[in-house]
């Protein structure tokens, strides 16, 4: 059975309907820690399979709630890939279950139960809500209000301490307080119909399953740990830290002697103590590089109710990585410039000396250089590509016994500039990207070989987007681009994004192409709507491969995306001869190009022709 | 605690089938014998509640501006669905039309309620 007075909160936030669900189901989070609850919460990109499960088994909480797209046999997070399915959901044994998440009491519920859950409790309908404004919190909703706080009421239930009968009970009797308030004081709202319809549906889906008797707080006597000396932020690998506090009766504030103490990682005790006469207790412990997310409790007893602290987390050993001189944005090709930071301990900001550190180049697995940080810490890349092209470079120090990797933010460089086909104007509409295929056609102007294709975009929230190119005339795909993940940090941006093909394409004179763009959530392309003359194209498809033809939709109308290709052109073609003799050397920007008479294949750009003075 | 009502225009939608026409609440009161066992939470014997009437009153209620779009967390279907799309759901009695039906089939029990229970509508 999974740890009492523990919950786990699942909270995705991917797309605009999970902006509002998110908001209303941290509500549920509100109430736990007003109840002195163990509180996990994965959010966004944590709401996913993966931590799911790790959290799960590491830190054994009995309560399990989860909001997020459903199905049958299906429970979704972030990026609406499973975390429960039918096939998979035995991690739940021992633990009870609330979803609020369509349908998944036709299936997965009893699937639960079936496989050790205590209990379960859910919709066997399409939950569904109404919202007047989809980015507020729902408590704030005139609509949504009623939906959430009706929802909500099942999980803050059982938070109170109440069984999962009860809990039922208190739910349906929310749903009929709302149902009851829009039958009456808010009769006269026009939507309130469809208000009081919804209502229903939702309530009379209502299921709850298995150990009906079974509640996820133990109630005893409720009791106050005071930490006075907290873990500190960071720590060196294997140094001793210390941390201190008290435990009191939240009645009566008197002290609590001998009781138990413990230093918690996820379900493992790292170390225990018991309080003295004074209530007071205190801690040494040390732990090996990483962070480390501890916790401390009291896990209750007989009489006394259990209570956990909040989560520190510990950094053993992290390590930072700061820039003094960025790349610059762009360079001619051969210019050297540099590229300089700083290693250091996170916690302290002291220079890490001695340290290797390398230069990245994305797309190539190996580092391209390697230097060692001198004794400030300070590392000093001088870096010249002679290739027209666009580079992405990041530092990276790989970590070593006593300290954790890091790595800088990645930087593109634009070395020379290379020619483009398509639209480099930012349009004025924002068509969505959001599992819609999204580009316009363009000729290319010369052949040469295409590298980048460039969307102007907008990404107000986390998500994955990627490009290719098809011709035109058979709507075949030629390429794929790499595929950027949007993080929050990204959020609310709009900029021109170079995606790199995984594969250059070869393009030709004349050819038309067509540049398009795709996200799985949150993205928007730019479109210029007052363009005649040429449609832009689109494909409603839910995010994955590029399909292998492109099949236009048929109502495309007029206008053209923000999108164009960045290529190089086909080396030109340099003969050089010599007479009266022949076999002469000839270098090309020093570098030896074989001897005359010689025909020499050259990208565009300036270089250097020579041959030996002497002969 | 105020007595319910019906939700502001259900009055002017079809509620039951008597004698093979569609009647709103408010023609409902036409028919005193029909009407009374209603109040009384009892239904008259030829009263019908079809699917064709419950179709026709998210029509009505949406060409009078009072049908909401509605948001799911279903994981392979529709997640925002309009008005409109309903009706065509409901109108080719697809799986989301057959639920949508449903929906109504159980709004329209439960304004019966309120009209037993008001008496009047």
């Amino acid at each position: 059975m999974g740890i009492y007075n523990t919950l786990l909160n699942i909270v995705p936030i991917h797309c605009r309907y999970c902006v509002q669900g998110s908001y209303g189901v941290l509500h549920i989070s509100e109430e736990a820690k007003k109840w002195n609850m163990r509180l996990i919460e994965l959010q966004g990109s944590q709401a996913e399979k993966m931590p799911v499960w790790e959290t799960l088994a590491q830190e054994d909480p009995i309560f399990v709630c989860g909001f997020g797209h459903g199905n049958n046999c299906i429970y979704t997070g972030d990026t609406e890939t499973a975390i429960f399915t039918c096939q998979e959901c035995n991690i739940l044994k021992g633990r009870v279950v609330y979803l609020l998440s369509c349908l998944t009491a036709n299936g997965l519920g009893p699937k639960m139960i079936e496989e050790g859950a205590i209990a379960y409790a859910g919709y066997k309908v399409s939950w569904t809500w109404m919202s007047n404004d989809m980015n507020a919190d729902p408590y704030l909703d005139w609509y949504a209000e009623a939906f959430y706080r009706s929802a909500n009421e099942l999980p803050i239930a059982l938070i109170r301490g109440e069984a999962v009968a009860q809990a039922r009970e208190s739910c349906i009797a929310e749903y009929n307080r709302w149902l009851n308030i829009w039958e009456t004081d808010r009769v006269h709202d026009g939507s309130s119909a469809s208000v009081i319809k919804w209502l229903i549906v939702d309530r009379d889906g209502l299921v709850t399953l298995g150990d009906l008797s079974a509640t996820v707080m133990y109630m005893g006597v409720r009791t106050v740990l005071d930490i006075e000396k907290t873990p500190p932020n960071y720590v060196h690998s294997g140094e001793i830290f210390s941390c201190q506090g008290m435990l009191k009766d939240r009645e009566t504030g008197l002290p609590l002697a001998n009781k138990i103490i413990s230093l918690m990682q996820g379900k493992n005790e790292v170390v225990t103590t018991n309080t003295d006469d004074l209530g007071k207790w205190s801690f040494q412990a040390s732990f090996q590089k990483g962070i480390q997310v501890i916790y401390i409790t009291f896990k209750g007893d007989d009489v006394y109710a259990p209570i956990f602290s909040v989560p520190y987390n510990v950094e053993v050993g992290t390590t930072k990585l700061e820039v003094l001189f960025l790349p610059p944005s762009s360079a001619d090709p051969g210019q050297v410039f540099s590229f300089t930071g700083v290693l250091k301990e996170k916690g302290t900001g002291k220079g890490l000396s001695a340290k290797i550190v390398n230069l990245m180049q994305s797309g190539v697995n190996d580092p391209i250089r390697s230097v060692v940080t001198d004794n400030d810490g300070v590392w000093n890349f001088q870096v010249s590509f002679t290739e027209i092209s666009r580079y992405r470079l990041r530092v990276v120090f790989n970590g070593d016994e006593n300290y954790v990797e890091s790595t800088t933010l990645e930087y593109s460089i634009a070395v020379g500039t290379m020619p483009i086909f398509g639209y480099d104007k930012v349009g004025p509409v924002l068509p969505t990207s959001e599992n819609v295929i999204i580009g316009s056609s363009f000729t290319a102007p010369e052949s040469g070989i295409a590298k980048f294709i460039v969307p102007y975009q907008q990404y107000w929230g986390t998500g994955r987007c990627k490009c290719a190119i098809y011709r035109k005339s058979d709507l075949t795909l030629l390429g794929v681009t790499e595929e950027i993940q949007w993080t929050n940090i990204l959020v609310n941006r709009r900029e021109w994004v170079p995606y790199r093909l995984l594969e250059p394409i070869s393009v030709e004179v004349g050819i038309d192409y067509i540049l398009v763009q795709w996200s799985e959530s949150n993205g928007s392309a730019y479109l210029d709507n007052q363009y005649v003359g040429e449609r832009y194209m689109q494909k409603m498809l839910e995010y994955g491969d590029f399909p292998l033809m492109f099949e236009r939709a048929s109502d495309y109308v007029n206008g053209r995306v923000s999108v164009y290709c960045e290529y190089t052109p086909l080396a030109r073609k340099l003969s050089v001869n010599s007479s009266p003799i022949s076999n002469v050397p000839v270098f090309v920007d020093n570098i030896l190009a074989g001897t005359t008479p010689i025909v020499i294949n050259l990208h565009e750009g300036q270089h250097t022709v020579g041959v030996p003075d002497n002969i | 605690m105020s007595k319910r009502k019906l939700p502001m225009g259900e009055e002017t939608l079809p509620i039951a089938i008597i004698e093979g026409k569609m009647l709103t609440p408010l023609q409902l009161k036409e028919h005193p014998a029909e009407f009374g066992l209603l109040v009384k939470g009892e239904r008259p014997r030829f009263m019908a509640i079809t699917d064709d009437l419950l179709i026709e009153r998210v029509r009505q209620r949406y060409a009078q501006g009072r049908e909401a779009t509605i948001y799911r967390f279903v994981a392979d279907g529709m997640k925002e669905i309009f008005p409109e799309d309903q009706i065509v759901e409901m109108e080719q009695r697809s799986v989301l039309g057959l639920e949508f039906i449903k929906a109504e089939r159980k709004l329209v029990e439960e304004e019966l309620r309120i009209i037993s229970e008001a008496g009047d509508v």
